[in-house]
């Protein structure tokens, strides 16, 4: 009975936890060009959040359709469909590795307009995965990825931006991200 | 099998990264009856302020990088500050300054040395009688064109301009437009890495001629514009006799130019690091739900 709950928590746990282990040793090559345990465990601490506001808005979303699999066994497979990001952290740290330190704000734009590539994957793959959840048919299970990132992207980017995040700063940041774009962009043609 | 030896691969890269970080031990530098302190301004952390590293791990990078001060400037709030403060002084660690970033449109301002808040409804030349009345010094951040107007009520208000920033090796014309404003002011030269993660902290830094090691101490120096920041190519800002000073020495602008090369131990560590990402990534796929 005990093995079985163990077994449960690290179902539940383990694809965060994966998350949070690329996050925090991208932090640590990315700051200092290497891999060491106090920049790793900080950065995965800085960027827990990540896992914890993505399980909150499937949480959400759970509750609301019941499925007959158990909680932990739904998240481990919401979870699966993380990859196209994790893929997309490796190139990251690959490429802020190669860069020299003074030379990293250039990733800014890539960073920027590759981001949309995960963003989109994910949304495919979290629409399939809804639909085999629940049976459910190919627009509600829209509406169910809608409402999980409805609910996990504005807690993860009010944690992250926190005091900064005045309407007026918040909308602010679109413009100087189409500055940075801009600007990349003249650079190269 | 193929998880265990990804992540033996990983294990093997924090050793031995691990092993090889170690914070450099620095003589202190002494120059004119001043201590010549290394700074960084203008630093977020990841509570709350879109950086990278909590205030505790924000103290401990800037020991490895070399730096006797950092400011930890949060974007309207200064409590982040308060806890990598608490944390260098319970370790022995750098000094940390009270700082807080205004993110206002169309000016950044970054207060340091200050004890409580600066409102961000105040305009500019309120926020700057606030910093001075709590006894602070105000710093004109990366202050690009697109912030000369922001700026231009408080030009003569101004403690310190930021020099070097890193957008000055990203942006072309960055390095001028810093060159041009801060030629319009009687500021202090800062240099400051604006660290959210990207680049290094202490990448771009002020050396700061101060009496002692004391936030207040390091406040009173730029305020009296004692400070050197080194450039693009070792390029000198600052005051004209300190730099002589530092020039002559030697040390100064030794330290502005750290190191970032990677040791043989460090390609190793990263090889493995990368090798056993890859193969966690590409090896999770753990037995799906029933």
């Amino acid at each position: 009975m005990q093995r079985a709950s163990e077994s449960r928590v690290w179902m539940l746990a383990r694809r965060p936890l994966l998350l949070a282990l690329l996050l925090g040793c991208g932090i640590s090559f990315i700051a200092s060009g290497r891999l060491t345990l106090r920049l790793a465990a900080d950065g995965a601490l800085s960027f827990a959040f990540l896992p914890l506001s993505e399980l909150a808005g499937f949480a959400v979303v759970y509750g609301l359709r019941r499925p007959a699999t158990a909680f932990a066994d739904a998240a481990d497979r919401f979870f699966a469909g993380n990859t196209p990001w994790l893929w997309w952290l490796l190139a990251v740290i690959i490429a802020a590795i190669v860069l020299p330190p003074h030379r990293h704000g250039e990733l800014g734009a890539p960073l920027l307009i590759t981001f949309l590539i995960p963003t989109v994957l994910s949304v495919f793959i979290d629409v399939r995965f809804f639909r085999d959840l629940v049976g459910e048919s190919r627009g509600r299970a829209r509406i169910d990825v809608a409402l999980q990132r409805l609910v996990s992207w504005p807690a993860a980017f009010a944690y992250f931006l926190g005091m900064a995040s005045s309407s007026r700063t918040f909308f602010y940041l679109f413009v100087e991200i189409g500055d940075e774009i801009a600007a990349w962009l003249t650079k190269w043609t | 099998m193929a998880m265990r030896f990804a992540g033996a691969l990983l294990a093997a890269s924090v050793i031995i990264g691990t092993a090889v970080d170690r914070a450099p031990v620095r003589e202190p530098i002494v120059l004119g009856g001043y201590r010549v302190i290394a700074a960084d301004f203008h630093t977020h952390s990841s509570t709350w302020s879109d950086g990278a590293l909590t205030p505790w791990g924000l103290v401990l990078e800037a020991q490895h990088q070399g730096l006797d001060a950092i400011a930890v400037t949060g974007h309207r709030q200064t409590q982040d500050a308060r806890w990598a403060r608490w944390f260098s002084e319970l370790i022995g660690g750098p000094t940390v300054l009270i700082g807080e970033e205004i993110p206002e449109i169309p000016h950044h301002v970054v207060a340091i040395g200050i004890t409580e808040t600066i409102a961000s409804s105040l305009d500019i030349a309120a926020q700057i009688a606030e910093i001075h009345r709590q006894g602070g010094v105000a710093i004109a951040a990366h202050p690009g064109e697109m912030f000369w107007t922001g700026f231009a009520p408080v030009m003569d208000r101004l403690d310190g301009t930021e020099i070097c920033h890193p957008a000055i090796y990203q942006y072309v014309g960055a390095e001028e437009m810093l060159e041009q404003f801060a030629s319009r002011t009687r500021a202090a030269a800062i240099g400051s890495s604006d660290f959210h993660g990207l680049g290094r902290l202490g990448l771009c830094r002020t050396f700061v001629f101060a009496r002692d090691t004391s936030a207040e101490a390091i406040v009173e120096a730029i305020r009296a514009r004692r400070t050197v920041v080194y450039g693009r190519e070792g390029k000198a800002y600052g005051d004209a006799e300190l730099i002589k000073l530092a020039e002559a020495d030697g040390r100064v602008p030794k330290a502005a130019r750290p190191d970032y090369s990677p040791s043989a131990w460090d390609r190793l560590s990263q090889l493995l690091g990368v090798a056993g990402l890859i193969g966690l990534i590409a090896g999770s796929r753990w037995p799906a739900a029933r």
